[in-house]
């Protein structure tokens, strides 16, 4: 009698201990479920491609755009930040000046470039820009 | 058995769950769709001011929380691209106005958080070139608001030190300043403009502790202002029973098809909620919520057929991201 009740407590332990063993796992298992689920999307938006320079010729000169997933986001068929509707007159300086966007462009950084910044970067000849 | 129960409930209700997770506890189906346009990380900035050409905005100044900004771009509605143009001449600065006349932008006023500015100058978008006009004839000042309208520009309220209400009229023409009649209602900094067949409209803005609830009008042809209903809920009438959070501080107004769309800003707790006006019936009516981040002090860009909402901020963050409203379709995700 004395095992029988020792036997009978110790199964009703037994069932309380497996029964919120459940209930813990049955939680836990609805906590993985729920972060799965935002892990996913997170890790789906940090799939980010890098942006791309391209270089194009035009009619007087040279200009260049900024390319991610196929689309065009920056288009400078003309010389930013100074008072002109000149393209570039040359590929290097088109290149320079790009590079400088698209760099600080992929570190998600201010992109604008300052008058100074294109002066430094064109043709001496174009120094008197920046008088 | 009890936990099996509650697993079973647990499970039944999972995707209920996670539902509630990405849905707000939205209920009313409210017209109009934003659409993110151009993933475009880099341009963030507050306080910023636009004006639109034809199928072009224009976005200039701003604070991006370490520095005020002088650097000029044009955003193309229909490629969704950018060009930087020329930079703006004059001293960088936030909280600046502008509009545009017969194809040129009208840009001054301003803060630079020592100095309100009254400059005003004129870019070219043809030649790229800015031009300094004759400055502005009020007080120096920030916050002011402005619109375009048959031919002409004009300026007025905002903040000096003072709130303030005086509206002044330009002619490109002759380059000349004239003040008209100062606004009706109360003194306002941070309202919103926009213009309708050749009628202009002045709305919402902060006075001195209030959140203004009068709405005005100015008819260029009369040169004067006409008081419209109220954007609260002042009336025993029901037209306005859900006037619930029509006014706010630094919110943005764009024009489509002939009505106007007001969203973003604050009181001071940030708006999402969008409201569509019609002039004809003077009525306004709730329009989808601003789907990017909740912001204020942002610009906005208004063709006539499209409307987008540009930059702005929120207590902890300057945004770069840009969102265009489509009024006539719905946004099945919300609901």
């Amino acid at each position: 009698m004395i095992f029988g009740n020792f036997d009978h407590t110790n199964m009703m332990t037994t069932n309380i201990k497996t029964g919120k063993g459940i209930l813990w796992v049955s939680l836990l298992l609805l906590l993985i479920i729920i972060l799965l689920h935002h892990s996913i999307i997170t890790i789906e938006d940090e799939e980010e491609p890098k942006a791309e320079l391209e270089i194009f010729q035009s009619k007087n000169g040279w200009g260049y755009q900024i390319v991610m997933r196929q689309k065009v986001l920056i288009y400078q068929p003309t010389i930013p930040a100074i008072d002109t509707i000149m393209p570039f007159p040359d590929e290097v300086s088109t290149r320079k000046v790009g590079l400088l966007v698209l760099k600080r462009f992929n570190a998600h950084r201010n992109f604008s470039v300052s008058k100074k910044e294109v002066v430094q970067r064109l043709p001496c000849r174009y120094n008197f820009i920046d008088k | 058995m009890k936990h099996q129960k509650i697993l079973v409930f647990l499970l039944t209700m999972l995707p209920v769950i996670i539902t509630s997770c990405s849905n707000d506890d939205e209920d009313e189906v409210l017209m109009g769709k934003w659409h993110r346009v151009s993933d475009f990380d880099g341009l963030a900035r507050s306080e910023a001011t636009s004006f639109t050409i034809g199928n072009k905005g224009y976005l200039t100044g701003g604070y991006d929380a370490r520095k005020h900004l002088n650097d000029l771009w044009e955003y193309d509605m229909e490629q969704d691209s950018w060009t930087q143009k020329a930079t703006f001449p004059g001293p960088p600065r936030s909280a600046a106005v502008a509009f545009s006349v017969n194809e040129r932008g009208y840009f001054g006023t301003g803060f630079d958080g020592k100095e309100y500015y009254k400059d005003f100058w004129e870019y070219d978008p043809e030649a790229n070139k800015w031009t300094q006009k004759t400055d502005f004839p009020g007080s120096a000042r920030n916050d002011a608001t402005a619109f375009g309208l048959s031919d002409k520009g004009y300026i007025g309220s905002g903040y000096d030190g003072n709130y303030l209400k005086d509206f002044y009229v330009y002619d490109p023409q002759n380059s000349k300043w004239e003040q008209i009649v100062s606004l009706g209602g109360s003194k306002r900094r941070g309202a919103t403009s926009f213009v309708i067949d050749n009628i202009a409209y002045v709305c919402t803005g902060y006075n001195n502790g209030e959140y203004v609830k009068d709405f005005w009008k100015y008819d260029p042809t009369q040169q004067r202002w006409i008081q419209l209903r109220d954007i609260t809920d002042t009336s025993d009438d029901s037209y306005d029973n859900k006037y619930n959070s029509i006014v706010r501080v630094y919110g943005v107004s764009f024009v489509i098809d002939g009505q106007a769309y007001l969203t973003c800003g604050g009181t001071p707790d940030l708006r999402t909620n969008s409201w569509r006006y019609t002039p004809a019936i003077d009525m306004w009516e709730e329009v989808a919520k601003f789907k990017g981040a909740p912001r204020t002090a942002t610009a906005s860009f208004s063709s006539g057929s499209k409307g987008f909402v540009v930059t702005g901020k929120s207590s902890t963050f300057r945004f770069d991201d840009i969102w265009e409203l489509r009024p006539y379709e719905y946004d099945d995700d919300e609901y």
